[in-house]
């Protein structure tokens, strides 16, 4: 059998539907990193890389798990944590995961001025047996993570940086 | 879709189906030619392993090269010594269902080749439960939806050359308010070791309206039927019933209906359309050429027509709380 995609039930509803449409490959890292759950990449269609992002998952199973004010998803992220994830070089994300309905959502975390340590938005939403609704919100995931790699010039930068081994 | 996502997603959906559904369960993911997880119930530690397959492998030639894999099962291993369940996932709809394909019943390994499968969700969640236990070596109490009363009827016919012909009825109920035990005060030693010696005693197990229409019309027909009860507790128990499969089974249909004799046009026209209380019972015959005598048996029971409403709505409750040993088969 496949190895290592077992891991805690919000790490692998964030899994599941982010791989539901053949955009994504998904690989649970089991807690062995700290600041992220899951690492992400685009399945490559045509001339398209395989860019990678990382996630880290927050799940409730409050029976209330949202604000009154402004229906944000009460799953919070530590400032300290949250910076931890933002520090890594790669395109970051949230994912709050709703258990009781599997509702999950996304938010960027690339600025260190996000903050999440109460709850996080509710706009990007991914919910369960919706594929056609599910895959619009993907495919601005990934436009957002082809975007981002774009905009380093990495296809460029790397066959020209100057390796010194 | 990339097949090695479809897998990754197939294992994924499985194992949060069994986190989500089975409560207090750890899911680990092992490298055992025979199961993919060991699912371990915390509270109970019951142990059993999960083969994890799409939902249709078990109409593929694959599968039957896995039975044959579990035929030659190391015994000698004691991790193997546990049941072993298969989750078929429907990638698409994300539905998994779980199926009994080895259990240990006496010491000994039982396959079953054409298991019934069974949604794993959290209404059947008892249910798989206590079919788990009833795979397993050490006896175990059930689930409280799986305790009910069990009534047998055995029934017997005389051939006009004196041969006789045995079968046996077998229905489960549900313990309700209404429904349960009338435990007497022990009073003294004697009777606590005649029950400790001979079990509860019959005229303590419930016996509603429905029990005696059921029995009263096998009786009318078959004179020399008796009845017993007895509760349906431990896994050893839900393992005699399972051993019901091997039988034939037929159908016996029940219709309690109102006496119409004398009803007057307008009550006539009144009942025109009213549902009648129908249900049936399952009868298990060992000998095959008995099966002809005990096939196609219908039985009416005719009420009086005042308060059939009532009537009806009190028989449809009894109803509701009747099942069958084929609900617990392991196998198809």
């Amino acid at each position: 059998m496949i190895k290592n995609v077992i891991g805690e039930a919000g790490e692998m509803e964030v899994s599941i539907r982010l791989m539901e449409s053949g955009l994504f490959m998904v690989f649970l890292l089991g807690g062995k990193v700290p600041a992220f759950d899951l690492l992400a990449e685009i399945l490559p269609v045509k001339k398209e890389k395989p860019h990678q992002f990382l996630i880290q998952v927050k799940s409730t199973d409050e029976p209330s798990p949202y604000t009154v004010r402004d229906h944000r998803l009460k799953t919070p992220v530590p400032k300290a944590k949250l910076n931890e994830l933002i520090d890594r070089p790669l395109p970051t994300y949230v994912a709050g995961v709703d258990l009781s309905t599997k509702d999950i959502f996304l938010v960027p975390a690339y600025d260190r001025i996000a903050n999440y340590g109460g709850s996080i938005p509710t706009t990007l939403k991914l919910v369960s047996n919706n594929r056609a609704a599910n895959i619009v919100q993907l495919q601005k995931l990934k436009t957002d993570v082809i975007d981002y790699w774009k905009g380093l010039d990495i296809d460029n930068y790397k066959p020209s940086f100057n390796s010194a081994l | 879709m990339n097949q090695l996502i479809k897998e990754i997603r197939t294992y994924q959906l499985a194992a949060l189906a069994l986190m989500n559904n089975l409560p207090r369960c750890r899911v680990e993911e092992v490298s055992s030619p025979y199961y993919d997880f060991i699912v371990t119930i915390e509270e109970s530690s019951l142990v059993f392993g999960v083969e994890v397959k799409n939902s249709g492998f078990l109409h593929t030639n694959h599968y039957q090269d896995y039975l044959e894999s579990l035929i030659e099962i190391d015994v000698s291993e004691r991790q193997n010594r546990i049941p072993i369940l298969i989750a078929a996932v429907n990638e698409e709809d994300e539905s998994v269902k779980i199926g009994f394909l080895l259990a240990w019943q006496f010491g000994r390994a039982r396959l079953f080749k054409k298991p019934s499968m069974v949604e794993l969700n959290k209404a059947n969640a008892d249910k798989i439960f206590d079919f788990i236990k009833s795979m397993d070596e050490t006896i175990r109490i059930l689930s409280m939806h799986g305790m009910k009363v069990v009534k047998k009827i055995r029934v017997e016919y005389q051939h006009n050359d004196g041969r006789l012909s045995h079968g046996k009825v077998v229905y489960l109920r549900d313990f309700t308010e209404e429904y349960k035990m009338h435990q007497k005060e022990i009073v003294d030693e004697r009777e606590q070791l005649e029950r400790m010696i001979h079990g509860i005693p019959q005229d303590e197990y419930p016996d509603d309206e429905l029990d005696g229409v059921i029995f009263n019309l096998i009786l009318e027909r078959f004179p020399k039927s008796t009845k017993i009860s007895n509760l349906l507790l431990f896994s050893t128990e839900l393992r005699d019933l399972q051993l019901l499969s091997k039988s034939n089974i037929r159908r016996m249909e029940y219709s309690i209906t109102p006496d119409t004799k004398g009803a007057t046009p307008m009550v006539m026209a009144m009942l025109n359309g009213v549902e009648k209380a129908n249900f049936g019972v399952d009868i298990f015959i060992d000998a095959p050429w008995d099966v002809k005598v005990f096939e196609s048996q219908f039985f009416k029971k005719e009420v009086a027509i005042d308060g059939w409403f009532n009537t009806y709505s009190s028989y449809k409750q009894m109803i509701a709380t009747l099942s069958s040993p084929k609900d617990f088969f392991i196998e198809n």
